[in-house]
């Protein structure tokens, strides 16, 4: 492709990103400056492919008929308020002068930003850095309803060093013989080849189904993708930890286990005071374990070190310590007697079971079980995630072949926020702390300060703590907020009690290019410049079908420019900073070109890599060859191993008197089945939401392209979806009009349901029956009735499942139990 | 002169709709989900899914269909203008001819045909102005499982023959249509490929597609 030569027709193909799910490199054509086509880059292994969401993204957020082309302000009060064109000069006096009046106040953190999508947003780094500069509020509100407890979990487990190839679950595929993907649409919304788009990850299990890999899929619905896969098994909504722990108990009882892996990579050998379950220590604090050699305890030796050790099967051990003997077992030992007493019922029946663990067994080490994403997201999530890693601690899968893989090269690219002397000093006085993407974040933030208190509430991997922003704006501590491609008005649960608190605020500004619902209650909507009309530096790290593993940069540049008035949120956030007497800290920044190229050069790739190269040349690649070594780096975790006994859940939290989840199961140092509440009649269910192929995330939300088939196809968007034999015996058919009521979790039921205004919500849907779901489930899709009269008409048909979902929050992890809502269904008359 | 095909390898299908939005994209074919204003849908290429079995075992069939180039094409018989035709044996609708009265939308067994925004019928002609330049269709160049095969049947070396002679690529016969163009290679458990037309779900889902196309105008 020849970069910026135009041909006779005006047309020319130039180089961005496409940004409608994970960012993938992305070639666009010109025609007379307007989009016309865009294709994949001609790189391993997008082969010139993108998905339909990629192609369906120009006409759906570049050129659809309703971008929103210039700022609009509400005028009018109630229902009869509405959004009326104004200047950006109006909107920036407005928002600046309340900004002013927080900082002279004392309390620029009453201004906040709240952030979603990272590939739909601006120059993520610079928001932070504005905010660092600011001192107000910021959060990644999305974050922690996508991945935060799963990173919390992996970085409990398997320590910081290792956690994040394993959220994803990031897996050697072409040598997988099988694998059981459980709470998620498999492979339709999965991303286990790495950081990449659809298209690298559907290439690679084609040829890793070729290869003869057989696909499991354990959810409460048979989803629209899952089909591709040999086999569907249905499991009741919220049981997952007892499935994997009657997974781990045919593992132990069969000896299918790897002994050697659990003896030299995990904390399966330490010693537990049999008495209380605490850790046994030795007097400088060391954990300890039984060497067989010498019959006494030592130090638990680092990881890739076994000799001496023993697993302690059915073996209890004495050892003295302060002049006490103390009788010990092994963490894997108390573990196989905890879930032999386990007296849950394993929501799949036995000999399935039994079938299931014992092919992961025989295969391991190339095998693997994956906890998904979306659908089993409940308070007690952390553990069953902690029940996951655990079963896969017994098949020794981890950077073995056909196991999980550890991406081993990835580019260490910092940030780019500017130091002194380039900008003054903005540092003074805040403590930094890891934030999302790479970024710091102040400890006094809403959603830092809870996991830097002593002992922590929450952990410091939890991306955001977003119920505790709502609860701020309720008392006055958050008073304006800057929504930028995100939608809380219906992706956190309990969206009412979350739109009777953003209806505290002075002000509430939403920018995006399309209508979204918390534009309707928006002050102020500022037409922020879509992907392709600016500038940002994107990675891409994943094993890729040619058995390589590939690190890939590109950069989303801004192809044409801005449509209409619109403008990128940063342009917006220098001007109010400009206007507040802080724009000394932006002036001479070049958020085109030099933040990025700052960023490269912290990882040693400037001059042979700069951004405009990327620009005009189109994206760098890397490939390394696959290697084996777990040990690449330090396991991080405080036994230095792999930890199936968590010693940070019990000294943070389970057997700490200080902490907050002082002896709460739901940070057991072992992964526990916790039960959930329940729908108790004929006519009451787990209300599941789940994510479509095709269309899963706020920016296909008002996609015309995607919306159609999903509407008007034969896996319809807007229904709810009911088992058939429970439909029969309700009496309900397809079409049936019928009112869902949320009739719990409740507060009294549930100690982690925080806020339950979602309890006595009504929501109206049509019924359609199928035989792919589990009974005691009603599905329905993500991001279907939809509130904003803004959106498409269609858009807005259907059950939005945050209207019916109270809002809990799992211990310690801080996971939003995004699908514990039990509703009662009832057929009503048309019209009522 | 090439004789081209294609196989869908529904092993492969991820069932992600690329097909389709490329396809719609790449013909500028309306997109909007139906209202009172666009009551019809408007495609050349669509989907019928349908279930099989009861709970819990139970499966989801999924068929990407367009025109399958019939050896006899009954759209070709049926049109009162004479506006369907075989180009280099691919169905070419003739658009200056057409007057968009609906007969060979509703006669064709496959519901491979609509009306478009203009009034005309339409369907997959292989994107044939892509053929002249030289490129595959679109939805075989976008498709991210790689379950699309194209090329010329009659090239005895080319991987779409090769496939073809594979026990397991078949077509699909609707009302003893014969067709030689299009074939698919059912997954496993498609037992009853060749009974499909008679399967109630299979006919439900297309039965349904039917209702969502115009009425017939009358002849003339």
């Amino acid at each position: 492709m020849k970069q910026g030569k135009k041909s006779k027709h005006d047309e020319k193909w130039v180089h961005s990103a496409c940004a409608m799910c994970i960012g993938a490199p992305m070639k666009v054509k010109l025609r007379n400056n307007k989009i016309v086509e865009v294709r994949g880059e001609d790189i391993p292994d997008w082969d010139g492919k993108v998905c339909g969401k990629a192609i369906s993204g120009i006409g759906s957020r570049i050129y659809p008929p309703d971008r929103i082309l210039y700022p609009l302000k509400r005028i009018g009060r109630g229902d009869k308020s509405k959004l009326v064109r104004c200047s950006w000069e109006e909107v920036i006096n407005a928002v600046a002068l309340k900004l002013k009046k927080y900082i002279d106040a004392g309390h620029p953190e009453y201004f906040e930003i709240w952030w979603g999508c990272p590939y739909q947003q601006d120059n993520v780094n610079f928001i932070h850095y504005w905010t660092a500069v600011l001192r107000s509020g910021i959060s990644y509100l999305h974050g922690q309803v996508c991945f935060g407890d799963h990173a919390v979990e992996k970085t409990v487990t398997f320590g910081p060093n290792h956690a994040s190839n394993l959220i994803f679950g990031v897996t050697d595929w072409l040598r997988t013989k099988y694998a059981v993907i459980a709470g998620q649409n498999f492979p339709g919304t999965a991303n286990n080849a790495g950081g990449s788009c659809p298209v690298v990850f559907w290439k690679l299990i084609n040829k890793a189904k070729e290869n003869g890999c057989k696909f499991i899929i354990v959810d409460p619905k048979l989803q629209d993708s899952t089909p591709w896969s040999h086999e569907w098994v249905p499991i009741k909504p919220g049981s997952d930890a007892a499935f994997a722990i009657s997974l781990a108990k045919v593992l132990i009882d069969r000896k299918l286990y790897d002994k050697t892996f659990l003896l030299q990579y995990t904390n399966a050998p330490q010693l537990i005071n049999k008495k209380n379950g605490e850790a046994l220590r030795d007097k400088n604090g060391n954990y300890l374990v039984w060497d067989t050699r010498t019959r006494s305890a030592k130090p638990i030796p680092k990881a890739g070190e076994a000799a001496g050790l023993t697993l302690g099967v059915g073996k209890t051990f004495e050892v003295a310590v302060d002049g006490e003997n103390v009788s010990c077992e092994t963490a894997f030992q108390i573990f196989s007697k905890a879930i032999g007493k386990e007296k849950a019922v394993s929501p799949i029946p036995q000999e399935k079971v039994y079938e299931i663990a014992t092919e992961l067994g025989e295969n391991r080490p190339s095998a693997i079980v994956f906890p998904g994403m979306t659908s089993g997201r409940y308070p007690n999530w952390f553990q069953t995630l902690r029940a996951y890693s655990v079963v896969n601690l017994l098949l020794g899968n981890f950077d073995q072949p056909g196991g999980f893989y550890f991406l081993k090269n990835p580019f260490n690219l910092g940030m780019g926020w500017p130091e002194p002397p380039e900008v003054p000093e903005y540092r003074e006085g805040q403590r930094f702390v890891p934030g999302p993407w790479g970024n710091l974040m102040s400890d006094k933030t809403i959603d830092k300060a809870p996991c830097y208190k002593e002992p922590r509430e929450f952990h410091p991997a939890t991306q955001a703590l977003p119920w505790l922003h709502f609860e701020a704006i309720e008392k006055g501590r958050v008073r304006t907020v800057i929504s930028s491609a995100e939608n809380a008005a219906v992706t956190q649960t309990d969206s009412r009690w979350v739109e009777e608190c953003l209806k505290n605020l002075d002000l509430l500004i939403v920018g995006d290019q399309v209508p979204k619902d918390i534009m309707h209650m928006a002050d102020y909507v500022i037409p922020e410049a879509s992907y392709l009309e600016r500038y940002h530096l994107y990675f891409n790290y994943f094993l890729g079908s040619d058995d390589k593993e590939h690190s890939v940069l590109f950069m989303r540049s801004a192809v044409i420019p801005p449509q209409g008035e619109s403008k990128p949120l940063s342009w917006f956030l220098m001007e109010l900073a400009k206007r507040v007497g802080l724009g000394k800290y932006f002036e001479k920044l070049d958020l085109e070109y030099e933040w990025w190229d700052k960023m490269l050069k912290k990882a040693r790739l400037y001059p042979n890599v700069t951004a405009r190269k990327l620009i005009d040349e189109g994206p760098y690649s890397e490939e390394h060859p696959i290697v084996y070594n777990l040990l690449f780096r330090s396991i991080a975790t405080k036994s230095g191993r792999f930890e199936i006994y968590s010693n940070e859940l019990a000294e943070e939290c389970y057997y700490n008197a200080k902490s907050r989840w002082y002896h709460s199961p739901y940070v057991h140092p072992l992964p526990k089945y916790i039960s959930i509440a329940k729908p108790r009649k004929e006519n009451e269910f787990y209300l599941v939401c789940g994510k479509a192929t095709w269309h899963q995330k706020s920016a296909t939300q008002n996609d015309r392209y995607l919306m159609e088939d999903a509407i008007e196809g034969d896996c319809e968007y807007t229904p709810i979806y009911i088992n058939t034999e429970r439909a029969r015996r309700l009496g309900l058919v397809d079409g049936d009009l019928v009112e869902v009521e949320c009739i719990g979790p409740t507060k009294g039921e549930d100690p982690c349901v925080y806020h339950d205004m979602a309890i006595g919500n009504k929501e109206k849907g049509r019924v359609k029956v199928t035989e792919g779901l589990h009974p005691e489930t009603a599905w329905i899709y993500f991001a279907s009735g939809h509130k904003s009269n803004l959106m498409l008409h269609k858009a807005q048909e259907g059950i939005a499942a945050n209207w019916l979902t109270p809002c809990s929050v799992s211990p310690y992890a801080g996971g939003p139990g995004k699908n514990y809502s039990i509703v009662k269904v009832d057929k009503i008359e048309e019209g009522d | 002169m090439a004789r081209f095909g294609m196989v869908i390898d529904l092993n492969k299908c991820v069932r992600c709709r690329t097909c389709y939005v490329a396809c719609k994209k790449e013909h500028n074919i309306l997109a909007f989900p139906k209202d009172e204003m666009h009551p019809y849908e408007y495609y050349r290429l669509r989907y019928v899914e349908w279930e099989q079995g009861s709970y819990p075992m139970v499966r989801r069939s999924f068929i990407p269909i367009q025109c399958v180039q019939c050896d006899d094409p009954i759209c070709i018989r049926f049109c009162p203008v004479d506006a369907i035709m075989l180009r280099e044996g691919l169905i070419k609708i003739d658009r200056n001819r057409c007057n968009g009265c609906g007969v060979c939308t509703n006669i064709c067994p496959y519901g491979a045909l609509y009306i478009d925004r203009d009034g005309k019928a339409d369907g997959c002609d292989f994107c044939a102005e892509r053929l002249d330049a030289g490129l595959v269709p679109v939805c075989v160049e976008m498709c991210s499982g790689g379950a699309r095969i194209f090329g010329d049947l009659d090239s005895p070396d080319s991987k779409i023959s090769k496939t073809v002679k594979s026990a397991s690529a078949k077509s699909l016969v609707i009302k003893s249509q014969v067709n030689r163009r299009i074939f698919y290679i059912p997954s496993p458990n498609e037992t009853d490929w060749d009974e499909l037309e008679f399967h109630e779900g299979f006919k439900n889902a297309m039965d349904r597609r039917k209702r969502d196309l115009p009425p017939v105008r009358g002849i003339l």
